[in-house]
């Protein structure tokens, strides 16, 4: 017997086991903020280098740390 | 006993507005007297009375008080003392206005956690004594002058002091109530309380119970007449 | 030592007396204390939001760049893959964006198909009335609430054409919707057969966007990523610890937003608090005089301010809490989500996981009442410490 809040929780993990992506839905404007924990250096410039910034997402959201993982020179802060 | 050793009161020392409020006063009161304080407007009777109250401390002297060297000590034990022996009633009453007149009498002792019952009878008493029993909830700012002095008075006797320092009591009060008040005064005096009034009501200056009339001028002290 | 309840009495009614001054330290004290919780219990509810399913991410995710850029990766590695010691499975995905210009959406395109056994059994969990198989024979779609009504709102109520990069459309109908209660998860997500995706990506078929591997023993992850990074140099291998190390990280406190509003809060705290500091109205002081003058010592003095300024500053942090909880739990944070969910134009229902969050409140508890206190207290005892007759004048 799942309590309703476990039955939910179940739903959801079925959900992300079937799909396999991270995060959430909230904020989709960007697609690194979107998915960011699978983004990369250059998705932050994929739309053009003056799209940058979508406000406030990415005022809220940090960068993954896992942009950290590959070889790039590009200072992030 | 009240002994005022040589004091001197100084107020803005050192700026030019500096002023001499006391000099070199010197007086020795018994317990259980009446003392009167005269003296025209300015000649520093309500500066003495609060010295003796320890609500200030004198530039040069002391006040003693019981074998208590009282402007010499902390404020704490001066509080203390307030709170235990005197009761002060203000030339400008200093109540506080948006207060009802109840909790305005009650002030001194709220610190003591008292007994609410004997509370109670002991206001009871007072608002009687002084027929504001009606004024009771009244906030004091719509009081009359003469109500404000007696919820003044009252606050002043709920702690049953032993040395009462009242500065114009009757000020605002009509002759009958000035004689009331001169009643309780007989009356306190005859439980050996001591009593300090400054005024300048000469109802009080020939009362056969008064014990000294002191008379101030310009800071000093000219005249203690014994009666 | 017993209670003294008149002193505790005459505390509440001075804040009564002062009425107008009280209500507005309150209401300031109140808001603050509302918007800085309502942020900070969102953020948490998030993080647990995202916790909750962590164990149910993959735990290697091979990705390929070229030049620095995440690009298709060769569905030849997935067997050499296959080959490490200890990896269990590979297999290929497809997944992207795809950008639905009437609505100025994202949708994510994920593609599954029959070979994944290990999908099934998930999958028939969280869609009821379609099977696996069907939706591959029909060629359709299952899609999050968000993507059906920007659809419907666009007159797609049943399908969807989406356009591939030769010009050509493709009509997909749509066989059912995700659960709503998975809607953090799924609000933008559109799950088909695999073969349709390649097709809207106009994909080689040759590739897939990443490879998803699962480990026997979790202890081996990292040497296998390790490993594979040795062989792959061009690859990223993204680890589930990994993934957890962003969610961590999720929200960009030392910058933008946050800061914002921090730095306006506390602006705003400080404010409050050195008006209070910097001086006592003459009211507050005569009357200090006074109470000093009957009596009272300077120990009762600051007894009675710190009742004061405790009840006003406990009732607004507790209200303020209550306050908070409701409206982030309750009716789901209307415009602080905002800040959250952004310019997405498919907003997800705000249904966070309730969780008391007893660190943070603790936190802002001991970050403001203490200084309240000290505000108060400090110029009271300036004050208090002055010859009475001084004060009362
Ligand atoms: N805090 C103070 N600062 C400066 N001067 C003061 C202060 N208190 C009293 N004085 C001055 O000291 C002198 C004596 O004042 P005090 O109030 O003792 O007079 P008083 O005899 O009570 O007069 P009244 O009959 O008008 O009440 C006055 O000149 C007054 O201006
Ligand atoms: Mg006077």
């Amino acid at each position: 017997m799942y309590s309703s809040s476990n039955l939910h929780e179940q739903t959801k993990n079925d959900f992300v086991k079937t799909v396999g992506l991270p995060d959430l839905a909230i904020s989709n404007g960007a697609n690194f903020i979107r998915h960011r924990s699978l983004s990369d250096t250059f998705s932050l410039f994929s739309n053009g280098p003056e799209l940058l910034e979508y406000f406030p997402s990415t005022f809220t959201y940090n960068y993954s740390q896992n942009y950290k993982n590959i070889p790039s020179r590009i200072e992030l802060e | 006993m009240i002994r005022c050793k040589n004091i001197s009161k100084i107020f803005n020392v050192n700026k030019p507005n500096e002023l001499t409020a006391l000099k070199e006063i010197d007086l020795k009161f018994k317990e259980g007297e009446l003392v009167i304080l005269k003296g025209a407007s300015g000649s520093g009777k309500s500066t003495l009375l609060s010295l003796i109250a320890a609500l200030s401390k004198p530039n040069v002297g002391e006040v003693i008080i019981d074998e208590k060297r009282i402007s010499k000590m902390p404020d704490n034990f001066t509080s203390l003392f307030r709170r235990e022996n005197v009761g002060f009633i203000f030339q400008k009453y200093n109540l506080i206005p948006t207060l009802s007149a109840y909790d305005n009498i009650i002030l001194p002792l709220i610190p003591t956690n008292p007994n609410e019952k004997q509370l109670h009878k002991r206001i009871d008493e007072l608002l009687k004594t002084f027929c504001i029993e009606d004024k009771k909830d009244v906030l004091v700012k719509n009081l009359s002058g003469g109500e404000q002095q007696r919820v003044a008075i009252s606050r002043a006797l709920i702690n049953n002091p032993k040395i009462i320092i009242a500065d114009e009591p009757t000020a605002n009060l009509d002759a009958k109530l000035s004689l009331d008040f001169i009643e309780i005064i007989k009356s306190l005096k005859n439980d050996a309380t001591t009593i300090l009034i400054a005024t300048h009501d000469p109802l009080f200056f020939d009362l056969d119970f008064v014990d000294k009339i002191v008379e101030l001028k310009n800071g000093e002290v000219i005249d203690v007449s014994h009666s | 030592m017993k209670i003294n309840h008149y002193l505790i009495g005459f505390a509440v009614s001075s804040l009564f007396r002062r009425g107008t001054k009280s209500l507005f330290v309150l209401f300031i004290f109140t808001a603050l204390i509302f918007l800085l919780s309502s942020i900070l219990f969102i953020s948490n509810s998030i993080k647990e939001e995202l916790n909750l399913t962590l164990d149910s991410l993959p735990q290697i995710i091979v990705q390929k760049l070229q030049a620095g850029r995440q690009t298709n990766i060769e569905l030849k590695r997935v067997n050499k893959l296959l080959e490490f010691q200890g990896v269990q499975s590979a297999v290929p995905r497809i997944w992207g964006y795809y950008y639905f210009e009437k609505a100025g959406v994202n949708f994510s395109l994920v593609g599954i198909d029959a070979y994944d056994k290990q999908y099934k059994n998930s999958f028939a969990n969280i869609v009821k009335n379609v099977n696996f198989d069907a939706l591959e024979k029909t060629s359709s779609m299952v899609v999050g609430q968000g993507v059906k009504k920007a659809l419907s709102e666009n007159y797609y109520k049943n399908y969807f054409n989406f356009i591939k990069p030769d010009g050509d459309f493709i009509k997909v109908p749509i066989a059912s919707t995700f659960s709503s209660k998975t809607s953090l998860e799924s609000n933008d997500i559109i799950l088909m057969p695999r073969s349709l995706v390649l097709e809207i990506f106009g994909m080689d078929k040759t590739k897939a966007t990443d490879i998803v591997l699962s480990v026997a023993n979790p202890e081996e992850i990292p040497t296998i990523a390790k490993k594979i990074k040795n062989l792959y140099p061009d690859t990223r291998v993204i680890t589930k610890s990994d993934l957890k190390v962003s969610y961590q990280n999720i929200f960009d406190y030392k910058s933008g937003m946050f800061l914002a509003l921090f730095v306006i809060s506390a602006f705003t705290f400080f404010m409050i608090i050195y008006d209070k500091a910097s001086g006592l109205s003459s009211e507050e002081k005569k009357e200090i005089g006074i109470l000093k003058a009957l009596g009272w010592k300077i120990d009762d003095i600051l007894q009675e301010k710190f009742y004061e300024a405790f009840i006003i500053s406990f009732v607004a942090f507790i209200s303020a809490i209550i306050l908070s909880l409701f409206f982030v739990y309750t009716l789901e944070a209307p415009i602080l989500k905002e800040i959250f969910i952004g310019y997405s134009r498919l907003k997800p229902s705000f249904d966070l996981p309730f969780i008391l969050d007893v660190q943070t409140i603790f936190l802002l508890f001991f970050l403001t009442i203490p200084l309240y206190l000290a505000a108060i207290i400090i110029p009271s005892w300036r004050v208090a410490s002055m010859d009475a007759d001084e004060v009362m004048r």
